[in-house]
């Protein structure tokens, strides 16, 4: 089963679509987590998801932005959305019921 | 994007580095931030090298073993060259020990010099090919095995007080203190080391196997002709006490030879994740893969 963070990176990039690739990953779970995301984690988890097949990755285009540096760009396989769903209902299953609510 | 940033992205493979500093321009990240991102990243790609056998077996079995045993090798080989070249300087003469002629210490000398130039070359090609990105750390020990431990238990074992000193004094055993030392070393380590990381050794593998050969028999037996010189207080070692260290310095020979095929040794530079990403980013543009 994904891990919770292989989980965020994969509902990142399938929120940004088309348009998912490093930066833009990061920039979604920072938004969705209000926490900060090391380049780090972010980069070894893409590796690890695509050893996997669960993601595909490929060189982008280069934009000024960037400083003419390529994008790595990201596509979510149809085995990493079985994946993150079978994730997400297991979680979901888990939580039956269950009301959090600290005292 | 700061200077630093960029020399530190340069421990990361060229794609990803490419990749990496672009997120970084794009989010306009600061220095500070982009400095522990990208230190971050290099220490975890550092770290997944060391989770394969490769850089292990390159660590302790080429740099480790065989580079401690080339380092004897070689402080043999030093002495051996440093009494013949004196005894010409000062006297004029050649140094004999009565043990073995003349001509058979050169022409053991000889041996063993093309053994070290040959192990050393493919030591070389072996530790490029086995370390991948860790290459900076295995070469390093390598340097130490060769140069530093042997020459640091010799003179700690030689009776010669260095408890005044600091630790760090012992630094200079790593660079010759001599023209002919330098010499030695460049012809010996530097030139060998380069031409095996640069994959020139085609030639040195039948080569190298040959020179372990001779310089293990010649070795063998000198101890011999030292026993029958010393009628018998010298026992001679036996064969495998000889034939040990010869085997322990040139064993990665056996590995280029045989075990590693060709595909299986360029496979283990260590291609990302990202590079094959960037192959099939290739195919994709030539429109065969969706």
């Amino acid at each position: 089963m994904l891990g919770e963070f292989e989980y965020l990176v994969i509902s990142a990039a399938m929120q940004r679509g088309e348009k998912a690739y490093g930066a833009a990953i990061r920039d979604e779970i920072e938004q969705t987590t209000k926490r900060p995301c090391s380049i780090g984690a972010l980069y070894t988890t893409l590796d690890r998801l695509e050893s996997k097949a669960l993601i595909a990755t490929w060189m982008g285009e280069a934009t000024s932005e960037r400083g003419g540096r390529a994008k790595r760009m990201v596509r979510v396989t149809a085995k990493g959305i079985r994946a993150a769903s079978e994730f997400y209902n297991t979680v979901k299953f888990a939580s039956r019921g269950l009301v959090w609510e600290a005292d | 994007m700061n200077r630093l940033v960029k020399i530190v992205a340069l421990a990361l493979e060229a794609p990803e580095r490419e990749v990496v500093l672009g997120d970084l321009a794009e989010c306009g990240s600061p220095v500070a931030g982009a400095l522990l991102d990208v230190s971050g990243l290099v220490l975890r790609r550092q770290l997944l090298i060391w989770t394969t056998w490769r850089p292990w077996l390159a660590l302790i079995g080429v740099a480790g073993v065989s580079g401690y045993h080339l380092g004897w090798m070689h402080a043999a080989l030093s002495m051996a060259l440093f009494q013949q070249t004196a005894a010409w300087k000062h006297y004029g003469v050649h140094y004999n020990t009565g043990v073995t002629s003349f001509r058979d210490q050169v022409t053991h000398m000889t041996a063993l010099a093309a053994a070290i130039f040959c192990w050393t070359a493919v030591n070389g090609s072996l530790l490029r090919r086995l370390s991948g990105r860790a290459g900076w750390l295995t070469w390093l020990v390598f340097y130490l095995a060769v140069f530093y431990f042997p020459a640091a238990r010799i003179l700690s074992s030689s009776g010669v007080d260095y408890g005044n000193q600091p630790w760090w004094a012992t630094v200079r055993w790593l660079v010759p203190h001599s023209a002919e030392s330098a010499a030695m070393v460049a012809g010996l380590f530097v030139i060998p080391f380069i031409c095996g990381v640069l994959g020139k050794i085609a030639l040195i593998k039948p080569i190298t196997i040959l020179c372990t050969i001779a310089a293990a028999i010649l070795g063998g037996s000198h101890a011999h002709d030292l026993e029958a010189f010393s009628s018998g207080t010298f026992p001679a070692a036996s064969w495998h006490n000889v034939l040990g260290p010869y085997l322990l310095a040139g064993w990665p020979v056996l590995i280029v030879a045989r075990i590693l095929r060709p595909t299986e040794v360029g496979s283990a530079g260590g291609c990302t994740p990202l590079e094959h990403s960037c192959h099939s980013s290739a195919r994709r543009d030539d429109g065969h893969e969706v």
